[in-house]
């Protein structure tokens, strides 16, 4: 059986590899990627847990030891599978490979394959492994406990710091999606009444039905999505044509809202909301392009790939396409999940297999599908949305003369009749991905389900990913204000309460400033904020994983592991080259379109000499592009410093270990479990006898008790 | 077989959702001659311990 998978897979990569100028099936990507991650679980990630984390099925794990059926409690491997996927799984890997597509479709499948086996998965379950091993310890303290306070204050920071630029990349890509779009606004607009009144269901009228509650809300959240069809020409819809700017404050003060109302008023029911879309979309996608069985457009790699040049984010194919596809391949801001929450509801050790590395391959086959809706478009349309404004002038000519200028071509007409399509007013330099996505996903779905209803799969799209953004910015925004209560908590104790309204008040509204302020700085750049904003979100995702993957390697040397330790260490060294690279070229490059003070110190200089630089039509927005930049490099080597401080603190600590032979960790002692719980998905002849025989010991426990 | 089915699909997503925690409250307190608590107020206390935790969503 094995052998048949690792043929399809190796016939699927060879016609891949060979495929040059020819017509390409979107289906053997998908299949490539199908074998390569069923023979990675069966092998790879079978040697990780048996012989390099050594699980114990024997041993209880947090769960049945401290059960307390809130944090710590023994959950179903399948509802956990469930329940961490839709943690880790948002709209970064339907975004990331929507932009390296520029580099044409192999780097993009390449490194999502490759990545998630080698490194992001390892990640996910490694770090999931050691956590349990802690009773469900999160990153930063395990940091601090094995590595040590200094490596441990750098983790504290740079967790934060990076989780504030994801959740403001996060939100420009919700910006970019529903400017002078009243459709999708109408629709995402009309998500936070559904939300609501699902809330108040749950709570007050049919308490703990949450299905009967998710029900009414995807049908009205459908509705919604069919009346803002409606709603576009009417002064409702003149109303709802929203500019960027009013769209920032609009989310700040969502935001907001959202850190401080209570969780089950609008949090949870939109969550729920969140999973079940999230669901659906990923099982609909996988059948619409078995059945549809689309054509890759663009090349294999692209002439960017090499030069560097290309429109949608600057830099070559090395670092910047492991750097902007960060979630589906390897993503340091699971680490964030694998400890602390996930940890603490394992049942079984051996678990760890289905649900970090499981989850982590499904969330990989999402990026898959993203890439593949965005190589099926036109390239030439696909550079039409994707170049900033500044490049294309924003409309459907100076598109068109763009793209001409890179080699493709398409006229203003058809520009025009590609919106049409869809009932937006235009689809020229809608940057982001989201909209990309959006169509590549509704021409996917027109041709395999039919009934010319391409603009409302689209807008189906749109409203999807918005929906996991707000989800993730919402609950992004009460992370940050625990984070930042617990720390200030500790020199001042009454902030640390959470039920204080004025310590929950402030600790929202600097997060959500934090956010804000770098949100208002991606929509208000002239040189456009996603090819700007972007790299910064994929470094800073990519050295969250560097950071895991440290502690990771730190402790297996610390376990005395040494032989192993090629299993984190060797992602380990390939995060911290294309990081440290990336990074390296960010602050220190030349260009002026890569790095960001080479940027600063041109328009600045142009600045002086009262000369005005195209993209920028007028001094004020010279400025703008001289404080972004400062404000980007800065970030950007503050980050990589953090970093750098947590590795090499760990490598004081790795070399005192390997010369005492291993040293002693917080692992806490074993204890035997009395539980019996299947490894996998589903369990094999042997655990299904044990359970049968548990089951009749149980019964056999009870018959005496129920004679009494 | 479809009944089936059904049946698998409708216990994964109560047990995904927590719907199915009350009834498993309800047995847990049959099992130890407790009085369970009311829906309504096991579904509140559910909630605002929720509240107390951050509820972490990734990119």
């Amino acid at each position: 059986m094995w052998t048949l998978v690792a043929l399809v897979g190796a016939t699927c990569w060879t016609v891949l590899a060979l495929s040059r100028g020819e017509s390409v099936s979107a289906l053997w990507i998908l299949f490539a990627a199908l074998s390569s991650y069923a023979i990675a679980y069966r092998f790879y990630s079978k040697f990780i847990a048996h012989k390099v984390l050594r699980v114990d099925d024997r041993r209880a794990t947090p769960a049945e030891r401290l059960e307390n059926g809130r944090d710590f409690e023994v959950t179903d491997r399948r509802v956990l599978f469930g329940h961490h996927f839709a943690a880790i799984a948002g709209a970064g890997p339907l975004v990331g490979p929507v932009l390296a597509a520029q580099m044409g479709y192999l780097p993009g499948t390449v490194w999502i394959i490759v990545g998630v086996i080698a490194a992001g998965a390892v990640q996910d379950m490694v770090v999931l492994f050691f956590s349990m091993r802690r009773n469900g310890q999160s990153l930063g303290q395990m940091i601090r406990a094995e590595i040590g306070v200094v490596g441990g204050v750098a983790a504290l920071v740079a967790v934060f710091a990076i989780m504030i630029i994801i959740l403001a990349v996060l939100a420009l890509i919700v910006v970019n999606a529903l400017a002078e779009s009243p459709w999708g606004v109408f629709s995402i607009a009309l998500t936070i009444p559904i939300a609501l009144l699902m809330g108040v269901y749950l709570r007050v009228i049919r308490p703990g039905r949450v299905l009967e509650a998710s029900a009414i809300g995807v049908v009205l959240l459908l509705a919604a999505i069919i009346g803002g069809g409606m709603v576009d020409g009417t002064a409702l819809g003149d109303a709802l044509t929203l500019d960027k700017t009013t769209l920032v404050i609009a989310l700040v003060v969502y935001g907001f809202v959202a850190s401080v109302l209570p969780v089950w008023l609008l949090l949870t029911p939109r969550d729920y909301l969140s999973t079940f879309m999230k669901i659906g979309v990923i099982v609909l996608l996988a059948v619409g392009l078995v059945i549809a069985m689309p054509v890759l457009q663009n090349d294999a790699v692209s002439s960017f790939a090499l030069a560097g040049d290309g429109p949608v984010f600057a830099g070559s194919l090395f670092p910047f396409v492991f750097i902007t596809i960060a979630c589906g391949a390897l993503s340091g801001f699971h680490a964030l999940i694998s400890s602390g929450t996930t940890p603490k509801m394992v049942a079984k050790e051996s678990q760890v297999r289905v649900i970090g590395y499981g989850g982590m391959l499904m969330e990989s086959f999402v990026a898959i599908s993203a890439l593949i809706a965005a190589c099926i478009l036109d390239p030439a349309l696909y550079f039409s949305m994707n170049a900033p404004a500044g490049a294309t002038g924003g409309t459907v000519e100076g598109a068109s003369a763009f793209v001409a200028n890179l080699g493709f071509t398409i006229s203003p007409a058809e520009l025009q009749a590609a919106a049409d399509t869809i009932e937006e007013a235009t689809l020229v330099s809608r940057t982001g991905g989201a909209p990309t996505l959006a169509y590549g996903i509704s021409e996917i779905f027109q041709t395999a389900f039919g009934g010319g209803l391409q603009a409302f799969w689209y807008h189906f799209a749109i409203m999807f990913e918005a929906l996991f953004i707000l989800t993730a910015v919402d609950a992004g925004t009460r992370v940050g204000r625990f984070m930042l209560q617990d720390t200030v908590g500790n020199v001042w104790k009454r902030f640390g309460d959470l039920t204080w309204w004025p310590a929950s008040w402030v600790a929202s509204a600097v997060v959500v400033g934090a956010w804000g302020y770098i949100l208002y700085i991606g929509v208000t750049d002239p040189l456009g904020g996603i090819n700007q904003l972007f790299p910064l979100f994929g470094i800073a995702n990519q050295l969250l994983a560097a950071i895991a993957l440290t502690l990771c390697t730190t402790l297996l040397v610390k376990h005395g592991k040494l032989r192993w330790v090629w299993v984190t260490a060797v992602p380990l060294a390939w995060v911290l080259l294309i990081t440290m690279t990336a990074s390296f070229q960010k602050v220190f490059s030349g260009d002026p379109k890569v790095g960001y003070f080479a940027q600063r110190a041109q328009y600045a200089d142009a600045l002086a000499r009262g000369e005005v630089l195209a993209p920028a039509t007028d001094e004020a927005a010279m400025a703008q592009v001289v404080t972004n930049s400062t404000v980007n490099g800065v970030l950007q080597s503050v980050f990589a410093l953090l970093a750098l401080v947590v590795v090499a603190n760990a490598a004081v600590v790795c070399v005192r270990a390997v010369r005492a032979g291993g040293l002693p960790t917080t692992e806490v002692p074993a204890e035997p479990s009395r539980i019996v719980e299947p490894s996998g998905f589903f369990p094999t002849a042997q655990e299904r006898a044990l359970l049968d025989a548990e089951r009749a010991r149980l019964a056999a426990e009870r018959e005496p008790s129920g004679q009494q | 077989m479809i009944r089936r089915w059904g049946a698998a699909v409708r216990w994964y997503l109560r047990a995904l959702t927590g719907e199915d925690r009350y009834d498993r409250h309800v047995a847990a307190c049959a099992a130890d001659g407790r009085v369970p608590m009311t829906r309504r107020a096991f579904e509140r206390h559910r909630t605002d311990v929720a509240a107390a935790h951050a509820h972490e969503r990734c990119c």
